[in-house]
């Protein structure tokens, strides 16, 4: 026997020492494997809320915005959560890495594999609805988020730019209605045999819609074309009610089961 | 002190036993003394305190004899706890230089495997590698002295270093390159 291991063993009986128990090596292996699931279903449902974002805005009508495409895109783009999604990845990595055979796997390929698993998640949380759900939530939770709702009302909400919206509260003819917007203001809406009135939008009260077209007045709005509130080619869902901000809601009186 | 056979065992059946008695870990300490010494001085070099290291590392290696991995070797497995133990000594403290020897097998290896005629031809073998050895970094260092010196294979590197297999090579293969530029600038 060796001095070194005469020593080690003296030692090792002498002051009683015993190998770490079994179980603090699974508990720690587990809580990391916890960890990585965590961050993955997180991951999952920042996803669901950026497709909620990519699904329900507005790519098509940010053309036509003043201050430009890539300025209003940039506006609109869910920064949060797509901050959350990269700090998730990346620590949902880390823990895979720790764990007993992690390293085994290039961190990039983990990466990948965690944003595949969260984006599987994230549309199946999106096809129900609930980003729509969190970013609400998040939008009546924090003072500092603003949701889908809030951005896109900000949005609609410039006649001068050229966009309009609220909910029909007059309706006569072919040629004008009355709109309230969500400040209580009410509008005179006129429209022409060009106006456009995209289905599947029906023409009465209640209505929430959007309006394109030009202010002619200080209450006065000529419209070219004018869209449901909610984007038709994707359809309600659940969580669909849940892109109006609650205060912004309020101010409606109308039925809003036919948006 | 008992004493046990342990002659017939396997590394992963003295760890079982070991972990009801620990006079088979002394067998194991036995068996892998040596080779861990010699890996200390050549990622490290002679230190006085050599034999505290060793300790510090048999002594973690049985604390955590229930983390052993099965899958792995035991080898590996405590080459990585060695290795863990050397980055942290490092930290403080300066490399100091391979034994003549040690430098000329080294030397020998490196050049054989990267086809480096003019190295392998050199006669100041030891001054070279030594001070070589000294400009590369710690991780060629450390991934060159377990390729070349220690005979390990990729999988076992993976396992001791805690990085993919790929990684292995692609990092081995960047040592070598520095290696064998350094001798070609020398």
């Amino acid at each position: 026997m060796t001095d070194l291991s005469k020593n080690l063993i003296d030692k090792i009986k002498e002051e009683k020492i015993a190998p770490k128990a079994r179980w603090r090596f699974l508990a720690k292996d587990k809580l990391l494997w916890l960890l990585f699931g965590i961050s993955i279903i997180i991951g999952g449902l920042s996803f669901g809320v950026i497709l909620y974002f990519a699904g329900d805005n507005d790519l098509v009508t940010i053309f036509w915005a003043k201050q430009g495409f890539v300025n209003q895109l940039l506006s609109t783009l869910p920064h949060i959560w797509l901050i959350l999604i990269v700090i998730i990845s990346y620590l949902a990595s880390l823990n895979f890495s720790a764990t007993k055979t992690g390293y085994r796997l290039r961190p990039r390929n983990v990466i990948a594999l965690s944003l595949m698993t969260s984006l599987i998640i994230g549309a199946t949380a999106y096809a129900f609805g609930f980003g729509a759900y969190l970013d609400t939530r998040f939008g009546q939770a924090l003072p500092f988020y603003k949701s889908l709702g809030e951005r896109r009302f900000e949005f609609w909400l410039q006649p001068e730019a050229g966009r309009l919206a609220g909910e029909i509260i007059i309706y006569k003819d072919n040629l004008s209605f009355q709109l309230k917007d969500p400040q209580q203001k009410t509008w005179v809406i006129y429209t022409n045999q060009e106006t456009f009135w995209a289905p599947p939008i029906e023409r009465g009260t209640g209505q929430l819609v959007r309006v394109i077209g030009e202010q002619t007045a200080d209450c006065e709005f000529s419209a070219t074309g004018i869209y449901p509130w909610q984007r038709a080619n994707f359809g309600p869902h659940p969580g669909s009610r849940m892109m109006m901000p609650r205060h912004l809601e309020r101010n409606f009186s109308g039925n809003r089961n036919n948006q | 002190m008992a004493t046990v056979d342990c002659k017939q065992k396997t590394d992963e059946e003295l760890v079982a036993a070991a972990l009801n008695n620990p006079d088979f870990f002394a067998c194991l300490v036995e068996k892998y003394e040596a080779p861990l010494r010699r890996y200390c001085r050549r990622l490290i070099g002679y230190r006085h305190d050599e034999d505290d290291i060793l300790q510090d590392v048999f002594l973690k290696c049985y604390l955590s004899l229930n983390d052993f991995d099965q899958t792995l070797k035991f080898s590996s497995w405590l080459y990585r706890i060695t290795h863990n133990r050397l980055v942290d000594y490092l930290r403080n403290k300066k490399r100091s230089e391979f034994t003549g020897e040690e430098a000329d097998k080294f030397l020998h290896r490196v050049a054989a495997d990267t086809n480096s005629d003019r190295l392998a031809k050199q006669n100041e073998a030891k001054l070279i590698a030594e001070s070589l050895l000294e400009k590369l970094d710690d991780k060629s260092r450390e991934i060159l002295i377990l390729r070349f010196l220690e005979d390990k294979s990729y999988e076992e590197i993976s396992d001791i270093l805690k990085i993919p297999l790929g990684t292995v090579a692609a990092r081995l293969n960047r040592a070598k390159l520095k290696f064998k530029k350094a001798t070609l600038n020398k």
